[in-house]
């Protein structure tokens, strides 16, 4: 069977990421980059799984991602265990809103769309899988 | 293999639909088990596999597809379930 994307342990992930970039050739925009980097890096913020933003501020890396693009986006919900990013309209409590992923990659080429949402939930598998700031801002260093 | 009285069976059944694409609990006749069937459409739908919601496996019933399954894990992260690992079971749909 072929390596997929949420398939395997955390280096078998990383190994579909690479595969994933070059075949969609899609890269972030090099400010936004230099930004992510340098949080995922602090060792400032306290990691979390499965959501953006708890309400304990335990952020995965796409939340980090989210608080760069605008950090007054945030709504605490109703249950008073996440936030929702907000931008754009949309309620996104687990993944990045179209209006931030248009912020974090490269828009000018054909398709990007589809290989932003496929990198970022391959980035969000690693977060969840229990990859470090440190090893997702690595992989994200050398392949994007 | 424990079988699980019918009343709870029936308290257990949910769904919660997102977008075009519902999730459906579903038992595996296993009482600790709780499994989320990801349905495209309403409940009875195509059936795409199922979750884990205990071990964040996802075992799918149809070949791998990376748009696919970026939407389960996606979809999954709006229950605040986290999806580590997919796996391919094409004939774990019987076992229901």
């Amino acid at each position: 069977m072929t390596c997929k994307n949420m398939e395997g342990g955390i280096e078998l992930k990383a190994e579909h990421l690479k595969a994933i970039v070059e075949s969609y050739d899609i890269k972030l925009v090099p400010e936004f980059k230099v930004k992510w980097l340098e949080k995922l890096r602090s060792g400032e913020i306290e990691q979390g799984r499965a959501k953006l933003r708890s309400i304990n501020d335990e952020f995965c890396c796409l939340g980090i991602s989210c608080d760069i693009v605008d950090s007054e986006q945030w709504e605490e919900a109703v249950n008073g265990q996440y936030y929702f990013h907000r931008l754009g309209g949309g309620w996104e409590n687990g993944f990045p809103s179209p209006d931030v992923l248009s912020e974090m990659f490269q828009t000018d080429k054909e398709g990007w769309e589809g290989g932003a949402e496929i990198v970022s939930s391959t980035l969000a598998g690693l977060n969840d899988s229990g990859a470090s700031f440190e090893r997702i801002a690595d992989l994200i260093d050398e392949l994007l | 293999m424990t079988k699980v009285p019918v009343h709870k069976l029936a308290s257990f059944r949910k769904a919660v639909s997102f977008g075009s694409y519902t999730w459906r609990a579903i038992w595996k006749m296993e009482p600790t088990r709780r499994d989320y069937q990801l349905e495209r459409g309403g409940i009875g739908g195509e059936a795409i596999g199922e979750l884990n919601i205990q071990t964040g496996v996802f075992t799918t019933y149809t070949a791998f597809d990376e748009s696919r399954d970026s939407l389960v894990l996606k979809e999954a992260r709006s229950m605040g379930i986290a999806v580590v690992e997919m796996k391919l079971n094409s004939s774990s749909r019987n076992e229901q």
